[in-house]
């Protein structure tokens, strides 16, 4: 029994013509900072392409490394969903294929220092029917819009990585 | 008059993209916070908008426009904030 782990950088992701997070490379002290930034007063996503390589069975863990670009307190609330197709099984049409319901998680700013690097776990346990090798689409979303979300100021999302169980 | 909810939140999320773009930074405020504070302003604006008028010299209270009067009264707090 392993961990199958799949590593996106924010550049991995993709970005939908409206409602979307915003690339951003800020100019580091010592190296550039490729981000994805995610504003405070809205709900905007991204979204990740990837083959279920050896996937068993169980829930997806989502792992999300941010910071934040000026807040130093407050709640910032995470959703993610997965949308899967199985290659010549289903007759679904790949441009109108629907997110299985999403799953959420509330981080806090841990204080201290402002712009101080975050990790927070969505588990992803609707699943859409996900087998070995499947395509899938994986949307990321901060939900600014929602009570919970009390961070000021933007998200910035650098790294992604996706892990499951290959039994 | 005071500004619409939905009109307070465009202030508030314009504020935050502002702090951010001038590097006004930590903004050591909840999303919350900035909510009432933009609201306790507005209505505050309401309550000393007589007063504002008022001070303003005869010529000018009485030939420009509320819009004219609000934007002075807008570059006017900007150059006074500048110093950050």
């Amino acid at each position: 029994m392993a961990t199958v782990k799949h590593q996106f950088p924010a550049c991995a992701f993709f970005l939908p013509a409206s409602s979307g997070a915003q690339w951003d490379s800020l100019s580091g002290t010592n190296f550039p900072v490729p981000a994805l930034d995610f504003d405070a007063g809205a709900d905007e996503a991204a979204y990740l392409f990837f083959k279920a390589n050896n996937y068993g069975s169980g829930n997806l863990s989502l792992i999300l490394d941010w910071y934040a670009d000026t807040a130093t307190s407050g709640d910032i609330v995470w959703e993610a969903a997965i949308a899967v197709i199985t290659p010549d099984t289903d007759s679904q049409d790949v441009e109108t294929k629907s997110f299985a319901t999403a799953t959420t998680v509330t981080d806090s700013h841990l204080g201290t220092t402002g712009q101080r690097l975050h990790r927070c776990t969505v588990t992803i346990s609707n699943l859409d029917s996900l087998a070995a090798d499947d395509f899938v689409c994986l949307r990321v979303r901060r939900l600014g819009t929602n009570g919970s979300d009390t961070m000021s100021g933007d998200a910035q999302l650098l790294l992604a990585e996706l892990t499951y169980s290959d039994t | 008059m005071a500004l619409t909810t939905q009109e307070r939140n465009r202030v508030a999320r314009q504020f935050m993209r502002e702090c951010s773009n001038r590097g006004l930074q930590p903004l050591d405020v909840t999303k919350p916070q900035i909510a009432n504070a933009v609201a306790s302003l507005d209505d505050h604006m309401d309550t000393i908008a007589a007063a504002i008028n008022s001070a303003l010299p005869a010529a000018f209270r009485n030939n420009a426009t509320v819009g004219q009067k609000a934007l002075l009264l807008t570059m006017l707090q900007k150059a006074r904030g500048q110093g950050e």
